[in-house]
């Protein structure tokens, strides 16, 4: 039971600090309901066609979050809109 | 009594127990693991550079566990299961004896903090390989690790308020000042 509050509070104050660090990290979209999205699968294909490794598809707020290999090996996080399958942002590392 | 010999029973009273090294490696890890913790929703390149010092700190923790000071070595606290096992059940009926240097279960602590640590640190290091990009399950492990270490920390936190009050003395204020009523 204790062990469970000091968890909580240490959840709480954690929540306090990231929380904005979070909702700034993760930009908006789009405005559209779900069911306009884009299948996550068609999204992997999409940059499949473009030469990328799709490692994994997550949803992000109301983004889709794609971490993906290009051909010579980089790491690619992207941000791409769930409606139009556009890329928002992109964070490439060696 | 002269007023000279009771200021020297007042000094040789207390005694230097944790060193430089062990107050500055326990307040740097502190701060470098909650401020990691902190930046973890946004993953980027402040969150990886706090996962690595956090990594380099327990290296050398662990480094100075041979070759430190006499309370900083593991040699001198590191509890069997039998020692620890003891000590819980003393402690449960509030008999335990008081220790200079960490007690069982603070010693049985330090190893499950340096472990799960360098288990976090190691997830997390993971997540940033083209093998292991993107992976869920590195994730939710590095996460679990990471959570488990918040859970030893409030641990840690009860541990030393219980054994502060049980024997009438400020162990927060030693971590400070390294120093320890000698008795």
């Amino acid at each position: 039971m204790q062990k469970i509050n000091v968890r909580l509070c240490a959840a709480v104050a954690v929540a306090a600090i990231a929380l904005p660090l979070s909702a700034q990290a993760t930009g908006s979209c789009t405005t559209e309901p779900k069911a306009k999205w884009m299948q996550d699968n068609e999204v992997s294909k999409q940059l499949e066609k473009q030469g990328y490794q799709i490692k994994r598809v997550k949803t992000e707020g109301n983004c889709y979050e794609v971490y993906a290999l290009d051909k010579s090996g980089k790491r690619h996080e992207m941000v791409v809109n769930p409606v139009n399958g556009k890329l928002v942002s992109e964070e490439v590392n060696e | 009594m002269s007023r000279m010999n009771a200021r020297t029973d007042e000094a040789s009273s207390f005694t230097p127990v944790w060193d430089l090294f062990v107050r500055v490696f326990h307040w740097s890890v502190a701060v470098t693991f909650g401020a990691a913790y902190a930046s973890s929703d946004d993953g980027g390149t402040v969150h990886h550079i706090l996962g690595y010092a956090v990594l380099a700190l327990v290296a050398l923790r662990i480094a100075w566990g041979f070759v430190g000071s006499y309370h900083a070595r593991f040699a001198n606290f590191v509890p069997g299961p039998r020692r620890f096992a003891q000590y819980t059940r003393a402690v449960l009926a509030g008999r335990e004896r008081r220790y200079l240097g960490h007690n069982p279960a603070g010693g049985a602590m330090i190893i499950a903090l340096l472990v799960l640590l360098t288990a976090t640190g190691a997830t997390g290091w993971l997540l940033t390989t083209n093998a292991f990009w993107g992976s869920e399950a590195v994730e939710a492990l590095h996460e679990a690790c990471a959570n488990a270490v918040l859970v030893c920390v409030a641990l840690h936190v009860v541990g030393v308020l219980l054994a502060s009050w049980r024997h009438r003395e400020n162990l927060v204020g030693a971590m400070l000042t390294g120093r320890k009523r000698n008795d």
